[in-house]
């Protein structure tokens, strides 16, 4: 099933340890995570949804919005 | 040029101050600093604390980021007589303030642009009638400091590092240790005074300071520092490239991560590299292959061996020769430096080539101690002052040293010991957890070995199923606050499922067996999250 935008919000604020996340956010520059906290989330993602997200898409994943629309992508092409 | 031509770190300054003042000693961002400028600076760091009263041996907290204000602060704790302590500028202040107490700081030095309600929080917790709390730039005085006797037995830092039970220990590190150690790694890593240095290591840490700061700094070689930060990996790469250098050190989660930042077609180019020291954390086979091939090197990568009870620098291997790696993937670190021992013990004695035992390292360089810790320093160090390293591996019959794994539970997140209990304490410490455990996980990907935290709720609150995503959040904030990382994943388990020893003692090691194989889940065990 695709994950809805709240869902892969709260995944972040959990990894992230924060209350407040918008879908807009930067994951880097508003949310301050570092490249690990990043490859965690993609783990956790894969782990929840069973997706598998390529090291190599990393670098341009930049919003919560992206990371939600990259997430449903795969769940389709699955 | 050879350290033990000198009695002290600053005598070794000294002399390039007098020979060469206009030389740069330190390229950060694109501003370099001479010999004269830092020693002038060192000179009023000095001053400003003799004349707020700092007397032989105090000790001085420096929670101060890459670049040339730490080593003014470091240097000038030394001119001044006494004791630099660095701690990672992005620990909580908690911790900071934690440090400050354990070796009885007089000062603590921050950063310029700390936020100023991290500052607050700060000089209230490390309480301004024992120690004052200082921006660099305060620290300075407008004069240059007295004449103060400095000799080679005087401790120059204490390195604090993570114990598997959660009390920072404070390793002493002498004048004499360092620069006996420095000799030792530039005669083992074959260091000539041709080779350059660029540093994205931490300064605040025995590697980045002592073999990418100090070595350079003997040298007179070239030292580029970067800012330490998983985001500028990729700038470490191009720094490299832009000048030329031939040498480099860093743990094996960097180079992954160099690898992976790296794209088609746009590779720096790192001919210059003579060696790529990979330490600090377990060397992986493929992330030596990955690396070189990628940046189409030949055998430039060298795992190698170090702790800061020994100074820092134990054994590498050759570079120029291809790594040796054994039958259970394990990669050789090489043979020791020159003057050093390596036996492996058991209770049964000193083990034979290829049995498993502890390494045990007999060094000129090996530290007398644990800062006001006698009991710790005991458990260290043997009868003929030899250190028990608290690490698992054996010899070769060629004499190269494996390094197999750890005995105690410290987990190594990018490159840095985590202690579990320090982790835990901070987590039991928020009011709804019964009990919580860290464990280093990790699931072969590039991220290596991460913190991952399991907590018991209260029994009450284990049942507040809405409350879940909260607790979790609250965890993750909490260890981020106190470490300055993040857990790779947190999860709330059911009442009395961390699995405990008889006399109440977390077994680590089960707990991440139990989840590695599916077991945890399984028994039901785990509330939150379901993946």
């Amino acid at each position: 099933m695709k994950p809805t935008a709240e869902e892969i919000r709260k995944l972040v604020g959990r990894q992230l340890g924060l209350r407040e996340v918008r879908l807009e956010d930067d994951i880097a520059a508003d949310l301050g995570a570092v490249s690990a906290d990043i490859i965690n989330i993609v783990a956790a993602l894969e782990d929840l949804y069973g997706v598998v997200i390529g090291e190599e898409e990393l670098p341009d994943l930049r919003t919560v919005d992206q990371l939600h629309r990259l997430v449903c992508e795969r769940v389709e092409a699955r | 040029m050879r350290a033990k031509d000198f009695s002290t770190l600053l005598e070794m300054i000294m002399y390039h101050v007098r020979a060469h003042p206009h030389h740069q000693v330190v390229t950060f961002g694109d501003a370099g600093t001479t010999y004269g400028e830092l020693w002038g600076a060192i000179e009023s760091f000095a001053g400003g604390l003799l004349e707020g009263g700092f007397e032989r041996g105090d000790r001085v907290i420096l929670a101060l980021p890459n670049g040339p204000g730490f080593l003014i602060g470091f240097y000038g704790a030394q001119r001044a007589g006494g004791i630099a302590v660095p701690v990672a500028p992005e620990s909580g202040v908690g911790r900071v303030a934690d440090l400050a107490a354990l070796c009885d700081a007089v000062a603590v030095v921050v950063d310029d642009d700390l936020d100023p309600k991290a500052s607050r929080t700060l000089g209230e917790l490390v309480g301004p009638a024992q120690r004052r709390l200082l921006t660099l730039s305060e620290s300075l005085a407008a004069w240059a400091a007295p004449a103060v006797e400095v000799d080679g037995e005087d401790i120059a830092f204490l390195q604090y590092t993570s114990g598997s039970t959660g009390d920072p220990k404070g390793v002493k590190l002498t004048h004499t240790g360092l620069l006996t150690n420095m000799d030792q790694m530039i005669a083992g890593m074959g260091i000539t005074e041709e080779d350059s240095f660029v540093s994205w290591l931490p300064v605040h840490h025995d590697m980045g300071l002592i073999l990418m700061t100090m070595v350079p700094m003997l040298l007179a070689r070239p030292m580029v520092l970067m800012p330490t930060s998983v985001r500028s990996i990729r700038r470490w790469m191009t720094t490299i490239a832009e000048h030329r250098a031939t040498f480099t050190a860093a743990p094996d989660f960097a180079y992954r991560l160099a690898v992976r930042y790296v794209r088609d077609g746009d590779h720096p180019d790192l001919s210059s590299l003579r060696v790529a020291l990979n330490a600090a954390e377990p060397v992986r086979a493929g992330t030596v292959a990955d690396f070189e091939r990628t940046f189409g090197l030949g055998h430039v990568m060298a795992p190698a061996y170090g702790l800061a009870e020994v100074t820092v620098g134990v054994s590498m291997w050759g570079p120029g020769e291809a790594i040796l790696a054994d039958e259970r993937g394990c990669v050789s670190v090489g043979q020791p430096f020159p003057e050093i021992e390596i036996r492996i013990e058991t209770e049964d004695g000193v083990m034979e080539p290829g049995e498993l035992g502890e390494i045990v390292v007999s060094s000129p360089a090996n530290t007398r101690g644990y800062w006001g810790n006698p009991e710790a320093t005991r458990a260290l160090l043997t009868e003929d002052r030899s250190v028990r390293t608290g690490d698992l591996g054996y010899l070769d019959r060629d004499g190269n040293l494996f390094m197999v794994s750890r005995l105690k539970n410290i987990i190594i997140q990018a490159g840095r010991n985590i202690a579990p209990g320090e982790v835990e304490e901070e987590v039991e410490g928020l009011d709804f957890v019964r009990r919580a455990a860290a464990v280093g996980i990790d699931r072969g990907g590039p991220e290596g070995e991460q913190m991952w935290v399991f907590v018991e709720p209260n029994v009450e609150q284990a049942k507040a199923t809405e409350a879940w995503d909260d607790m979790v959040i609250d965890v993750v904030s909490a260890v981020h606050g106190r470490l300055g990382m993040r857990p790779g994943r947190v999860y709330l388990l059911e009442p009395r499922s961390i699995p405990m020893t008889a006399n109440g003692k977390l077994k680590h090691a089960a707990l991440r067996t139990s989840y590695l194989d599916g077991s945890l889940r399984d028994a039901g065990k785990i509330l939150f999250p379901e993946y």
